[in-house]
């Protein structure tokens, strides 16, 4: 037989369908649930980002890294000449992917340009063909200018 | 019982601070696109420094020098400081029309005029066709100039008169050079069976270096260009085996007709014209010289909002390469 129940459980219930049943383990399991769903969204979330953060800081240096192998090439042409004075503004952005890199000129055989991001750890190398001499440099990304001193084309901020 | 039948204001906290976490997610991904679009923007936009615009100003520049000053020394002024002077004022006005029409692309390209500077030379020619490569008194093994440094632009229109043999080394007229410690370079004009341009170095052969070049006079002959008609030919290697200064000799001037231009630097004292074999300036003196210049230095530049570029440059049209 049915009877009413005046307590917490609720009016008109049947008291024989809530045997076992705990209302704080109840409120416990649906938070510890719902802790575990949203945890997992905000990581994931965070993965994403950090994921797309890492592409758009490479394809950024990439992007950056042949602008400046273009104008070094140019400021190359124009030195070959015997040139007394060459300076070509190479305008960069300063940030990439929301963090700052470095530009790194290696004057090896093959000269080549490194530049890294400071944030994501993203590294891109660019290789030059020169006829004059590269002075090796590294310098923070930005505004930058290609001069011609001493014989070797120079990497500098403008 | 414990009263946990919270209100209904308070329910949702933990899907307040998700919701609220996943947007500012979104919002650093949104900057993130806009990154990527800035590369995007900044990978399609033209590399061009501007480097081609100012070699062209470069060549253009040392084209319309080297035609001026041409210009300037055909124009047959009596004394130094004429062609000078006017050779100094062609450049300035060329550099004002040029500075002024790249002024208008927010270019300065100009000739930093304070440092122009051009040099003494003398030019030697003979423009009547019909007459023999001697000197003013009839002379046919003379010379021409001594202690001459550098030499450009020298020509020769061979229009007849030309000796038949097949000796040109002792029976041809030829122009020689002979450079310090005496070594020679010659340039033979014959006929041996038909016209013939021999070149010989020193003491050995006479090398007929240009054959199918030509048939017939008039035959131009480019020494400084090396060239026979028009038509290059790699064996006429001015001064090939000698080391300036040069004299400039014609020998057996009688064997052959028709005319030359000559441009001699003068500026060294050592540098001399025999000018008792020419006369003074005037079409019908031939042989004769003239006051000329032979080069002129000076410093381009070309400047940009991307570009700096200078350079100082040496203009002495028709020299060897």
């Amino acid at each position: 037989m049915t009877r009413e129940s005046t307590g917490p459980g609720g009016r008109g219930r049947d008291r024989d369908a809530d045997r076992g049943v705990s209302t704080v383990v109840g409120y416990v399991l649906a938070l510890a649930v719902t802790v575990a769903l949203i945890s997992g969204l905000i990581t994931a979330t965070g993965a994403v980002i950090e994921d797309r953060q890492a592409t758009t800081a490479r394809t950024g240096l990439e992007a950056a890294g042949e602008r400046l192998a273009a104008k070094l090439m140019a400021a190359d042409r124009l030195a070959t000449t015997g040139a007394d004075t060459v300076v070509v503004a190479v305008p960069l952005p300063d940030r990439v992917a929301g963090g700052s890199y470095t530009v790194t000129v290696n004057d090896s055989a093959d000269a080549e340009l490194v530049l890294a991001s400071a944030t994501t750890g993203a590294e891109v190398t660019v290789e030059v063909a020169n006829r004059t001499d590269l002075a090796g440099a590294t310098v923070p990304g930005g505004d930058l200018a290609v001069v011609l001193s001493g014989g070797e084309l120079e990497v500098r901020r403008a | 019982m414990a009263d946990i039948g919270a209100g209904a204001s308070d329910r949702g906290q933990l899907m307040l601070v998700a919701a609220l976490t996943i947007a500012v997610g979104m919002v650093v991904l949104v900057a993130l696109l806009n990154g990527a679009i800035y590369t995007q923007n900044l990978a399609m936009r033209s590399p061009d420094a501007g480097g081609h615009d100012a070699l062209q100003f470069r060549d253009a520049t040392v084209g319309a020098a080297g035609e001026i000053i041409d210009a300037e020394n055909d124009a047959e002024y009596d004394s130094q400081d004429e062609v000078r002077a006017n050779v100094t004022q062609g450049i300035e006005r060329y550099d004002e029309l040029v500075a002024r029409a790249n002024a208008g692309v927010a270019t300065y390209a100009a000739i930093d005029e304070s440092s122009l500077s051009v040099h003494d030379g003398t030019l030697l020619r003979q423009t009547d066709p019909a007459r023999a490569y001697t000197s003013s008194g009839g002379a046919t093994n003379w010379t021409l100039a001594t202690s001459v440094p550098d030499i450009r632009a020298f020509s020769l229109v061979v229009e007849g008169g030309l000796q038949s043999t097949s000796d040109p080394a002792r029976e041809a007229f030829n122009a020689t050079l002979v450079g310090s410690g005496g070594a020679e370079w010659s340039v033979y004009v014959y006929d041996d069976g038909g016209l013939t341009v021999g070149v010989r170095n020193a003491t050995g052969p006479v090398n007929t270096a240009c054959p199918g070049a030509y048939s017939a006079t008039p035959v131009s002959i480019n020494l400084t260009a090396g060239t026979v008609n028009g038509a290059s030919c790699p064996a006429l290697s001015f001064a090939a085996g000698t080391t300036a200064p040069h004299a400039v000799n014609y020998t057996r001037g009688a064997r052959a007709l028709g005319t030359y231009n000559l441009t001699v630097n003068t500026t060294p004292p050592t540098a001399t014209v025999t000018s008792t074999s020419f006369n003074g300036p005037g079409p019908a003196n031939s042989p004769y010289e003239l006051p000329a210049v032979y080069d002129a230095t000076f410093t381009l530049v070309y400047e940009t909002s991307q570009l700096r570029y200078t350079d100082t440059v040496r203009v002495a049209p028709g020299e060897p390469p």
